[in-house]
C-alpha cells in the first residue's frame, strides 16, 4: 500500500545525471539499489509552480520510495512510500 | 557518411487543431538553427499543413517528409510517413477513408460528426493491396508509405504499458507483416512520463525478437520548453477542461519541443540505434509535393469536337456574334489574343468548364453574374460568364491573364445564393466522376451536358423552361465525361478558422477558468482584431477601457491569445470555393466532412493552387436571389436584363443619396458620396463603387475626384501619355488596370512587368521590393524621354494609390447590379422591399431600417396576420398606404401596395411550424379564431411561438385585444390537446372556439410596440422615436426629416437607434466612428471623432445598443447633411435627466 508523505528529504547523495544514490529520512539511510521509473511533473504552470522531477527507487531490502527534486527550489521530497 | 545527425519524424503542428502549437513559421527555421536537416509533419488525421511546411522546410533548408499521426479503431494512433509522392497519395486515400469511410457513396459517407477512424480493414484493404477493389474506387495506388507504431496512445506502446507483451508482440507481427521490413519501426520516446522505463524496455525487447528497426521520437507538439503552457491550455480547450480539471489527455510535463538533434543523440546515447533508425528513415523519405503539377479538369467535348482550344473558339465567336450582331476587327483581334494566351497557359478546359456551368445556370433560370478581373475578358463577356463589355469599356486583359505571369485565372462568379448549391451539384455530378456523379444529388440528373436546349452558346429562358440540360443531349457528352473516372474529382475547399481576439478570448479564458461572464462581456466588446493586439486594442479603445472589466486577471489570456493567434481551430468550408481535378481527388488531398455537412478537402484556397488544382468561386449573393423574387413577383411585364439604361428618375434618386437596400450605395458613405458626386451616368456608379473602399479614403483621393467630377478643380495631367488612360477617372489614378496601362505607356513595361508592378504595390506596399520597382520604373521611363522628376512623381502618385488598388472590371460588375437594384427601389420600391425584406439577413440594414426607408418611400408595411402572411414577404394592395413627402412615380404608385411581414420573421418560428401552418391553412382554409389555429397546428407549432404571434398582432385580425388571447392560450392549447379547457363556458358548439369576450383590458400601444421590437426586430406600423416624438419635440430634438432643413453650422439635437457604429481607417490614423441613427422618418449620418469618441465610447458600442441621443453640429457637403457629435448620452438620460 502506498502511503503519501510528502515531506523534505534530510539527505540526497546523487550519482551520474543526477539520479539518487542514497536517501536519509527520519535519522535513517537507504541506499538505492535501483532506478525503477522516472517522470517530470509541471505541476500548477498557471499558479507559478515549478518542474518536479520524480524518481521511483528501490531501496535496501526491496522497499519502493518515490522521491522527486523541486527544480525551482532545488529541494528534495519523499512523495510516498510503498510498504 | 549521412549528413543527417538526427531527424523528428513525429511533430505536430497547430493544424493538429488545439493539440499542437508549434507554429511551422517558427519551427522550421528553429529546426534550421539547431541543425536539424529532416523533419516529419505528423499532424492528426489530416496534412492540412503540407503546403506551407515543405514551402517552408525547403526555404530553411530542411528535408520536409509528410506525414500524418491516424487514428484507428479504439482511438489507437499510427504515425504513417510518405517516402515521397507514392506514399503521399496513398496516405490522402487513408484519411479519405479515415474520415469518409471506404465506399464514398452518398449514403456511406455518415455524418459529419463522426470523428475519424481508419478501420484495421482499411488499412490492409489500401496498403496490403495497393488499392485492392475499394481501394481502387478512391484511386489509390501502391503503399509507398513508413509506419511508425506512434505515441503512448499507439497500439503495440498501449499494450505495453498494460503489460500485455504476448499481444503487443502480435500486433508488431501483424503491422510487421502488412508494411513489411523496411516499412514499419518501433517508436520510442523518451518523454519522461511515469511508466516510460517499462514500456522502452517492451519495446526494445520487441525489435530485438522481431528484427524491427527503432527509431527515437519526441512526440513534438510545441518548439520551445517554454511553450508547453500553450499547448496545456490549448488542450483544455479541445477536451472541454480547465486548468485546474484532470483529464487524461493532458500532458504531465513540458518535454514534447522541439530538441536539438545533439540533445536528441544525448538523451538517446544508451540508445545510438534509436536515432540511427530515425536518420535512416529520414534518407529514404523525399519531399512528397510534386511541384509544378497541373490537375486542371478536362473538358469533355460533344461528339464531333476534337480539341478544347476548337471548341473554346468556336463557343467564343458564336458568343461574340450574339453580344455584338456584328463582331468588329477590334473585337475579333482582341478576342484571338486572349484565346491565345488561354489556350498557350493550357486553361481552354478551365474556360469551357466554367462556361459549361454558366449555360446550365441559365437554362434553369438561375440569376448569376460574374465579377472580379475575370470582367476584363472579352472571352468571359462572349461566353456569357460575365457582362461587363471588356472592348468597350478598353479594359486590360492582362490585369486577368498574362502570359509571363502564367498564372492560374480567378474566375468569381456570384449565384442566385438560393441555387448557389444547385449549381455546385451540377459541377459535382458532371465533373465529379463516378463518385461525383453519386454524390451530385439532383444535379446529377443534369450531368448529360449542356448541349440540350435551343441555343448552344447562351442557353436562355427556352432552355429553363425546357428543363434545363437534363432535357437531352446527355448521350453526346457522357461519352468522354469521365469513363475512367474512378474516386471523386470535385470537393469544396475548407478554409482554416483561425484564433483572433475575440476566440481566444472564451476558448482559453474559459480554459483558464477565468469568469464567464466576464469573458463575455470582454469579448462582445472586442473588434475583429489578432490575439496580439488585444493590450493595445484596450488602451486604444474607450469601450473596452472603461467597461470597468479587471483586466489584471487577463494577463495570462492576453499572452495566450498572442501566443496563438492565427493558428488555425477547426476547419470549415469555403463560401463558393470547388476544385475540380483531372485526377482523383484523393491522390492528391484527404477530403472529409466539414460541419456545414460538405466534403471539404483539407486545403485552403492558397495551397490548393500550389497542389496544382484550379478552384472556382461559386458565391452566393443574397442581392441576386432579392432581385429574382421582385422579378418572379412583377411578372411577365417586367424583364430585369431589359431595365432602362441612366433612367433619369433612378439617376436622381440615387443624386439624393437615397439609396438604403441598393446594392454597393447603401452604407452612409455612399450615400453621402452620391449626394455630392452628382451621378449622371453608369461610370459615375463605377467611380462610386471604386471610391468608397478604405484605400482611396486613406490615400485622400475621394475629395480630388469629387472637385474635379464636379468642375470645381481643372483636370490636370503630369504626362501627355496619361491623358487618354486617365480621363475617364478625371486624371486620378483609380482602377488597377490603370496602374499597368501607365506602366507600359509610361516606362514601356511588358503587360506582365506591368502587373507585377501591380501586385507589389497592392501586397508589397513598403520595403524593398517597392523601392526595386520604382527605380526600374524610373530608369525605363526616362529611357523612352520622361523627365526624371517627372517619372517620379508619376510613380509616386501610384505608390499613393498602392493600398487602395481596385479593378475596374469588379467595380464595372457590381456597379451593373447596383444601378439594376437602384432602379428597382425607384421603380417598384413594395416589390423590391419585400425581397429584401424576405432574404434577410442581407445589405448592410437591419429590417427595422427597410421597414422605414419602405414606408417613407409610401410601401406601408404590414404586420403579420396568421391568415395573411406567408413564409416570405407579400405584397398586397392596401388602401391609402402610408409615406411621407411628395412621391413621384414608382412611389406614388407603392402608396398602393403594402408589404406584409412574413411569419419567419417572428422570433423562434422554426421551419416546422412555419410548414405547418401554411399547410394548414392551404388545405383547410383560414383561422376563424386562436382556438381554431390551436386546434389546428399546436402541435406542432410551440407555445413560445402561438404566444408570439399573439404578442406581435399576428391574430390581430381575428381578435385585436391581444392581451386577452393570451389569457386564453392555455386553455386553447389545452383544448386543443384534448384536455379540459381552462375557460369552457364560453367554448364554441365544436368544444373549442374562443370565450366570449371578458372585461380583459389590452396592452398598451406602447408596450405592443415594445413587444413587436423584441418579436419582430421592429414594429411594422409605428416606430419607437415616433412614440417618443412628442417628448422629443418638448426637449427641442430634431427628426431626420427636419434635419434635412437645418443649415451648416446649426447645433443641433438628434435621437435614434443606433445602427452600425464602425470605425473604418482613416488616413491620419485616428480613429473616426461612423453610424447611423434611425428614427421614424429615416436616417440621421453621425461622425464622432476621436475626441468625443474617446469619451462617450462605451455608450457607441455597447451590446446591445441602446437608442442614444447625440448633440453636435450639422455639416453639409453637397446634398450630403451629417451630425458631427459633440456629446453622446442615451435616449433615456436624455429625456430623463438624473
Amino acid at each position: 500500500m502506498p502511503r503519501f508523505i510528502e515531506r523534505p528529504l534530510e539527505q540526497v547523495g546523487l550519482g551520474p545525471g543526477g539520479r539518487p544514490l542514497f536517501l536519509r529520512w527520519r535519522g535513517r539511510s537507504w541506499r538505492v539499489t535501483r532506478t525503477a521509473d522516472v517522470w517530470k511533473d509541471v505541476g500548477c504552470w498557471w499558479e507559478e509552480e515549478g518542474e518536479k522531477v520524480f524518481y521511483r527507487l528501490e531501496v535496501d531490502g526491496g522497499r519502493l520510495f518515490e522521491v522527486y527534486l523541486d527544480r525551482r527550489t532545488g529541494k528534495w521530497f519523499l512523495y510516498r512510500v510503498y510498504d | 557518411m549521412s549528413t543527417i545527425e538526427f531527424a523528428h519524424l513525429h511533430f505536430h503542428s497547430p493544424f493538429s487543431f488545439l493539440d499542437g502549437a508549434a507554429r511551422l513559421e517558427e519551427a522550421l527555421p528553429m529546426a534550421a538553427d539547431k541543425g536539424l536537416r529532416a523533419l516529419a509533419l505528423t499532424d492528426h488525421d489530416n496534412v492540412s499543413g503540407a503546403v506551407l511546411f515543405q514551402r517552408l522546410a525547403l526555404e530553411a533548408g530542411v528535408k520536409p517528409i509528410q506525414g500524418a499521426e491516424v487514428t484507428l479503431e479504439g482511438g489507437r494512433h499510427l504515425t504513417l510517413l510518405a517516402r515521397g509522392p507514392e506514399g503521399y497519395a496513398t496516405l490522402c486515400c487513408l484519411l479519405t477513408r479515415a474520415h469518409l469511410g471506404p465506399l464514398l457513396t452518398r449514403a456511406h459517407l455518415g455524418s459529419p460528426r463522426r470523428r475519424p477512424v481508419l478501420t484495421w480493414a482499411d488499412l490492409e484493404d489500401v496498403v496490403g493491396r495497393g488499392g485492392g477493389v475499394a481501394g481502387g474506387r478512391t484511386g489509390c495506388s501502391g503503399p509507398g508509405l513508413i509506419a511508425l507504431s506512434g505515441c503512448r496512445r499507439g497500439e503495440i506502446p498501449s499494450l505495453l504499458l498494460a503489460g500485455r507483451m504476448a499481444e503487443a508482440h502480435r500486433a508488431a507481427a501483424r503491422y510487421l507483416d502488412l508494411f513489411g521490413r523496411d516499412g514499419f519501426a518501433l517508436e520510442v520516446q523518451r518523454e519522461f512520463l511515469p511508466g516510460g522505463s517499462r514500456l522502452e524496455a517492451g519495446l526494445v525487447e520487441l525489435t530485438r525478437k522481431l528484427g524491427l528497426r527503432l527509431v527515437a521520437t519526441n512526440n513534438v507538439h510545441y518548439v520551445c520548453k517554454e511553450d508547453f503552457w500553450v499547448h496545456d491550455l490549448l488542450t483544455c480547450a479541445r477536451t472541454l477542461t480547465t486548468v485546474e480539471d484532470v483529464h487524461p489527455e493532458r500532458r504531465l510535463n513540458a518535454e514534447n519541443y522541439l530538441k536539438s538533434p545533439a540533445a536528441m543523440t544525448r538523451l538517446f546515447a544508451d540508445l545510438p540505434e534509436a536515432v540511427r533508425g530515425a536518420v535512416e528513415i529520414a534518407e529514404s523519405c523525399s519531399p512528397a509535393l510534386v511541384p509544378g503539377r497541373r490537375l486542371h479538369p478536362a473538358f469533355p467535348l460533344p461528339s464531333g469536337e476534337t480539341s478544347s482550344a476548337a471548341f473554346l473558339r468556336k463557343m467564343t465567336l458564336a458568343g461574340a456574334t450574339r453580344r455584338y450582331g456584328r463582331v468588329s476587327r477590334r473585337v475579333r483581334e482582341r478576342l484571338e489574343t486572349e484565346l491565345d494566351v488561354i489556350c498557350r497557359l493550357g486553361y481552354e478546359d478551365y474556360f469551357l468548364l466554367v462556361w459549361d456551368l454558366c449555360l446550365y445556370a441559365r437554362r434553369r433560370g438561375i440569376r448569376f453574374a460574374g465579377r472580379g478581373s475575370a470582367a476584363d475578358s472579352a472571352v468571359a463577356y462572349c461566353l456569357g460568364i460575365t457582362n461587363v463589355d471588356a472592348v468597350g469599356r478598353g479594359l486590360l486583359f492582362e490585369r486577368f491573364m498574362s502570359l509571363e505571369r502564367g498564372e492560374k485565372p480567378d474566375i468569381d462568379i456570384d449565384f442566385d445564393a438560393r441555387y448557389r448549391d444547385e449549381v455546385a451539384a451540377y459541377v459535382t455530378a458532371r465533373y465529379g466522376g463516378e463518385t461525383g456523379r453519386a454524390w451530385g444529388g439532383a444535379g446529377g440528373a443534369a450531368a448529360g451536358g449542356p448541349a440540350a436546349g435551343g441555343d448552344a452558346v447562351w442557353g436562355g429562358a427556352g432552355g429553363a423552361a425546357a428543363g434545363g440540360p437534363a432535357a437531352g443531349g446527355g448521350a453526346a457528352w457522357a461519352g468522354t465525361g469521365g469513363a475512367a473516372a474512378v474516386g471523386p474529382r470535385v470537393a469544396s475547399v475548407c478554409t482554416y478558422n483561425t484564433f483572433h481576439a475575440r476566440s481566444a478570448v472564451r476558448d482559453l479564458g474559459k480554459a483558464l477558468g477565468l469568469p464567464p461572464a466576464d469573458l463575455d462581456r470582454l469579448a462582445r466588446h472586442l473588434p475583429y482584431a489578432g490575439g496580439a493586439d488585444i493590450p493595445s486594442l484596450l488602451e486604444s479603445l474607450p469601450e473596452l477601457r472603461d467597461s470597468g472589466l479587471p483586466f489584471w486577471k487577463f494577463e495570462r489570456l492576453f499572452a495566450a491569445a498572442a501566443k496563438v493567434a492565427g493558428f488555425p481551430r477547426h476547419l470549415g468550408t469555403h463560401l463558393g470555393g470547388l476544385v475540380v481535378c483531372r485526377e482523383p481527388l484523393t491522390t492528391v488531398t484527404p477530403l472529409q466532412w466539414a460541419a456545414k455537412g460538405v466534403v471539404v478537402c483539407q486545403f485552403d484556397k492558397e495551397y490548393v493552387e500550389d497542389l496544382g488544382l484550379i478552384k472556382l468561386d461559386l458565391l452566393s449573393l443574397r442581392t441576386l436571389s432579392a432581385v429574382n423574387q421582385a422579378a418572379t413577383e412583377l411578372g411577365d411585364g417586367f424583364d430585369y436584363d431589359a431595365i432602362p439604361p441612366a433612367d433619369p428618375a433612378t439617376m436622381a434618386m440615387i443624386r439624393r443619396g437615397e439609396t438604403v437596400g441598393v446594392f454597393q450605395l447603401e452604407s452612409p458613405a455612399q450615400r453621402a458620396l452620391q449626394a455630392r458626386l452628382g451621378v449622371t451616368s453608369y461610370e459615375d456608379l463605377v467611380a462610386s463603387v471604386a471610391l468608397i473602399r478604405p484605400g482611396p479614403i486613406r490615400g485622400n483621393m475621394v475629395e480630388p475626384f469629387l472637385a474635379r467630377r464636379r468642375g470645381f478643380e481643372p483636370v490636370t495631367y503630369l504626362h501627355p501619355a496619361l491623358e487618354p488612360i486617365l480621363k475617364k477617372t478625371y486624371g486620378v489614378v483609380l482602377f488597377q488596370e490603370q496602374v499597368i496601362e501607365i506602366a507600359v505607356a509610361v516606362a514601356g513595361f511588358s503587360p506582365g512587368e506591368a502587373d507585377r508592378l501591380r501586385r507589389v504595390m497592392t501586397h508589397h506596399r513598403r520595403g524593398p521590393e517597392m523601392e526595386d520597382i520604382g527605380r526600374l520604373f524610373v530608369t525605363r521611363a526616362v529611357e523612352r524621354g520622361v523627365d526624371e522628376e517627372t517619372a517620379r512623381r508619376i510613380f509616386a502618385g501610384m505608390e499613393g494609390y498602392a493600398s487602395y488598388g481596385f479593378c475596374e472590371a469588379h467595380a464595372a460588375a457590381f456597379a451593373d447590379t447596383a444601378y439594376r437594384t437602384a432602379y428597382l427601389a425607384r421603380h417598384h420600391p413594395a416589390e423590391f422591399f419585400a425581397a429584401l425584406f424576405s432574404q434577410q439577413p442581407m445589405g448592410y440594414y437591419p429590417p427595422g431600417t427597410l421597414c422605414v426607408e419602405a414606408a417613407r418611400r409610401g410601401v406601408r408595411v404590414l404586420p403579420p396576420d396568421v391568415n395573411l402572411s406567408g413564409a416570405c414577404y407579400l405584397v398586397e394592395k392596401v388602401e391609402g398606404a402610408g409615406g411621407a413627402g411628395s412621391l413621384e412615380g414608382g412611389e406614388a404608385r407603392a402608396r398602393t401596395k403594402g408589404v406584409r411581414v412574413s411569419l419567419r420573421q417572428v422570433k423562434g418560428m422554426q421551419r416546422r411550424a412555419l410548414e405547418a401552418i401554411l399547410g394548414e391553412r392551404e388545405e383547410r382554409g383560414p383561422f376563424s379564431s386562436l382556438w381554431d389555429f390551436c386546434r389546428r397546428c399546436c402541435p406542432p407549432v410551440p407555445r413560445d411561438v402561438v404566444e408570439a404571434l399573439i404578442l406581435c398582432g399576428a391574430f390581430d385580425s381575428l381578435d385585436p385585444n391581444r392581451r386577452r388571447l393570451l389569457w386564453e392560450l392555455p386553455g386553447a392549447l389545452s383544448t386543443a390537446r384534448g384536455g379540459p379547457g381552462l375557460l369552457e363556458e364560453g367554448a364554441d358548439p365544436a368544444g373549442a372556439g374562443p370565450p366570449a369576450e371578458g372585461g380583459v383590458r389590452d396592452f398598451t400601444a406602447g408596450e405592443k410596440m415594445l413587444h413587436e421590437y423584441d418579436i419582430l426586430g421592429f414594429s411594422p406600423e409605428s416606430h419607437l422615436l415616433a412614440y417618443l416624438r412628442p417628448r422629443l419635440e418638448r426637449s427641442g430634438f430634431l427628426s431626420s426629416a427636419d434635419l434635412g432643413r437645418a443649415p451648416a453650422g446649426r447645433r443641433v439635437r438628434v435621437a435614434g437607434l443606433t445602427v452600425r457604429p464602425h470605425r473604418p481607417p482613416t488616413r491620419s490614423g485616428r480613429t473616426v466612428v461612423f453610424l447611423s441613427l434611425e428614427d421614424e422618418k429615416g436616417l440621421i449620418d453621425v461622425t464622432v471623432f476621436d475626441r468625443v469618441y474617446q469619451r462617450y465610447g462605451r455608450l457607441l458600442f455597447a451590446d446591445p445598443s441602446p437608442p442614444l441621443a447625440v448633440e453636435g453640429t450639422v455639416e453639409r457637403r453637397g446634398r450630403a447633411v451629417t451630425v458631427v457629435a459633440r456629446r453622446i448620452e442615451t435616449l433615456a438620460a436624455a429625456l430623463d435627466p438624473p
